[in-house]
């Protein structure tokens, strides 16, 4: 110390109990020695832990959804429409043509040629001759489609191609109940749209329309046969109704309160002789 | 006790044969008789309970030392807000003002000068002895004596030396 004096700084009496207290105390902690634990580094662990459960939970469940693959909807078609039902059309006239096959004997002529329908003086030569009909398949497509109800002005019909067979058939003539226009439609349940009336338009030979769209049901001009499956059968006689007919080859066109084709039936006009 | 050895020297032999420079190292930088107190008990309860390998004598020393220091800037930090400068005054360290004995200019240093100037002239260690003991550069510690002693000079006032 030589160039400061600290002599009292250096003989500073450090009390004895100060190194009995010590070795007390370190005989203590020697005995009872816990288990030392780094408060603060445990707990850093646990929090590091705690933030790594976190996010490792938040990415597993946030993750976005997987895209959802479109469904596939197919338009649904209308019943309305008339590519509805056309597919089922042959579907439900061979149904029928079961049905009806077990109810009558009348005699089917699939395939009819086109000139038969276009020389109806062949097949109308007496009143007792058997009413023919003619058997085609169904192309509704080409049918005129007015869809309001009791149009007076409609479209000129362009002869089908097809018709369709069995549903539209007169009764025997032979049969005494038999009157002179009679027709007897089977309709499948299926066609029963709307209120569930069925419209008829009447064509000549010459495929000119003659009578309005007559509604028919059962509460008026029909009479609803039934037992056979789900076929609704429906008399029907334009006559009857008021509608005045020449001895002619008619055809009579079915319809739905929505305009789709049901049946047709050829229906010849001869009034026996008086 | 015994069964804890420091280079062939016991525990208690050990605490009493550096318990002066240990407390005089808590004293001074704590200016605090029961405050230094507690940090020369944490200090050698340290040596206690972990004690490194020293290859000598003033490997053990300097380490001591080393501990001593960081236990008092801990407990500094720790009763910062709760040190009163009243509790100093009642308990503090005074050394009358003597003619040749700086001791409490000594004590109206800052810590970092006190510790230089106290290992310097009290427990003669050269410079990089204490750089080594405090952890910092030998120019730091030049700089720090050196600055030490301009302001002692000033607080002494005149020419003590």
């Amino acid at each position: 110390m030589s160039e400061f004096n600290f002599d009292k700084l250096s003989n500073l009496e450090i009390p004895e109990k100060w190194v009995d207290n010590t070795l007390s105390a370190s005989s203590t902690s020697k005995e009872s020695a816990p288990a030392f634990i780094n408060i603060r580094k445990t707990m850093t662990a646990f929090a590091c832990f705690l933030v790594v459960c976190l996010v490792g939970f938040s990415l597993f469940t946030l993750k976005p959804d997987k895209d959802i693959l479109p469904v596939d909807t197919t338009p649904t078609q209308s019943t309305e429409s008339s590519a509805d039902i056309n597919p089922t059309t042959e579907k439900e006239n061979e149904t029928v043509q079961k049905d009806t096959q077990t109810v009558t004997e009348a005699t089917e002529k699939p395939n009819a040629d086109r000139a038969e329908l276009k020389k109806p003086t062949e097949n109308t030569s007496t009143a007792t001759q058997p009413d023919e009909i003619v058997s085609e398949t169904n192309e509704p497509e080409n049918l005129p489609t007015d869809a309001t109800q009791g149009s007076t002005e409609p479209q000129e019909p362009s002869l089908p191609e097809v018709i369709f067979p069995d549903n539209g058939f007169p009764e025997d003539s032979s049969d005494p109940d038999y009157s002179v226009g009679d027709c007897l439609v089977g309709i499948s349940p299926g066609y029963l749209v709307g209120n569930g009336n069925i419209y008829c338009r009447i064509y000549n030979s010459n495929h000119e329309y003659i009578g309005d769209n007559n509604i028919f049901s059962d509460q008026h001009l029909a009479h609803f046969y039934s037992g056979f499956g789900s076929t609704y059968y429906y008399y029907y006689n334009p006559i009857k109704s008021g509608l005045v007919l020449e001895p002619d080859t008619y055809t009579y066109s079915f319809y739905n309160e929505h305009n789709v084709p049901i049946c047709r039936a050829k229906i010849v006009i001869s009034y026996p002789e008086s | 006790m015994d069964e804890v050895q420091f280079l062939s020297m016991s525990y208690e032999q050990v605490v009493r044969k550096y318990k002066k420079t240990i407390g005089s190292v808590c004293v001074m930088r704590l200016k605090n008789w029961a405050d230094a107190e507690d940090c020369f008990q944490n200090t050698f309860l340290k040596l206690y309970k972990n004690p490194p390998d020293f290859s000598d004598e003033e490997h053990l020393k300097a380490w001591l030392i080393r501990v001593a220091i960081n236990e008092c800037n801990r407990y500094i930090r720790k009763n910062r807000f709760h040190l009163s400068l009243d509790d100093i005054r009642d308990e503090g360290i005074d050394f009358p003002e003597e003619s040749c004995d700086m001791s409490w200019a000594l004590m109206e240093l800052e810590p970092k000068y006190r510790e230089v100037l106290y290992l310097h002239y009290c427990e003669v260690y050269q410079i990089n002895e204490i750089a080594q003991i405090l952890n910092k550069s030998p120019n730091t510690i030049k700089t720090l004596l050196r600055r030490g002693r301009e302001k002692l000079r000033k607080i002494y006032g005149g020419d003590g030396i």
